[in-house]
């Protein structure tokens, strides 16, 4: 068999959210769309800003028997003093803000997260599936949270991993 | 010819927000001034593990 293919789809605007498939990066920015830059809408950590809420899920396709055990972490949560990258996995769609979004710190060991359907990644779904074909994943929101104690100056924060795990057959 | 040096470089791991746990922030969001509080994350022994924001109010 040969296996389930992924590709991750990124939400934005008004509920129910639209859709822009096959996104590429996951870069946290001042505006709340898959388009602009963010060179050009950063963040400001002199006046404590926070990231627009970033909500991305993954989408199975191809061929597969069953999905299940999914987790999803980040290799660092606190990559300075001063930055935070905070985390949930949803169950339902709000637009995103820029305001504390009130997840906790982003995991760094793994939180759960179900598969949902073929059409939408907000609901409750189910640890497991046999459902085949198309299926998402419940969404993760994450948002980079900023403080004025944070002394590296403009430009770009580290990179940042995030890993999604699954057990499929 | 260039020293050649050998190792690996890690991210340092600084969980501490540089502020103390309940501390207030006001943001400023969009031109809009928010009142926020920083809130540490520790694991089951109390060590930090992170940090995030609380909102509190908008002005």
């Amino acid at each position: 068999m040969p296996g389930s293919t992924q590709t991750i789809s990124e939400w934005n605007g008004v509920s129910p959210g639209t859709e822009t498939a096959s996104r590429a990066e996951q870069n946290w920015k001042a505006v709340d769309d898959s388009t602009t830059s963010y060179a050009v809408s950063p963040i400001n950590s002199t006046n404590n800003e926070n990231s627009m809420a970033k909500i991305q899920a993954v989408k199975f396709a191809g061929t597969w028997n069953t999905l299940s055990a999914g987790t999803v972490k980040i290799d660092n949560n606190a990559p300075a003093t001063g930055l935070s990258i905070v985390g949930s996995v949803l169950t339902a769609y709000t637009q995103p803000t820029r305001t504390a979004t009130g997840d906790s710190a982003m995991s760094t060991s793994g939180l759960s997260f179900n598969f949902n359907s073929s059409t939408t990644p907000f609901g409750a779904g189910t640890s497991s599936t046999s459902a085949g074909g198309t299926m998402y994943a419940q969404a993760l929101r994450t948002q980079l949270q900023t403080l004025s104690t944070y002394a590296g100056g403009p430009g770009d924060i580290t990179s940042r991993t995030i890993t999604y795990a699954w057990t499929e057959s | 010819m260039a020293n050649e040096v050998n190792g690996e470089v890690e991210d340092k791991f600084e969980p501490h927000p540089g502020v103390e746990d309940g501390t207030v922030v006001t943001s400023i969001i969009d031109g809009k001034k928010i009142r926020e509080r920083v809130v540490h994350d520790v694991d089951d022994e109390g060590n930090i593990i992170g940090s995030h924001k609380e909102n509190i109010e908008v002005k």
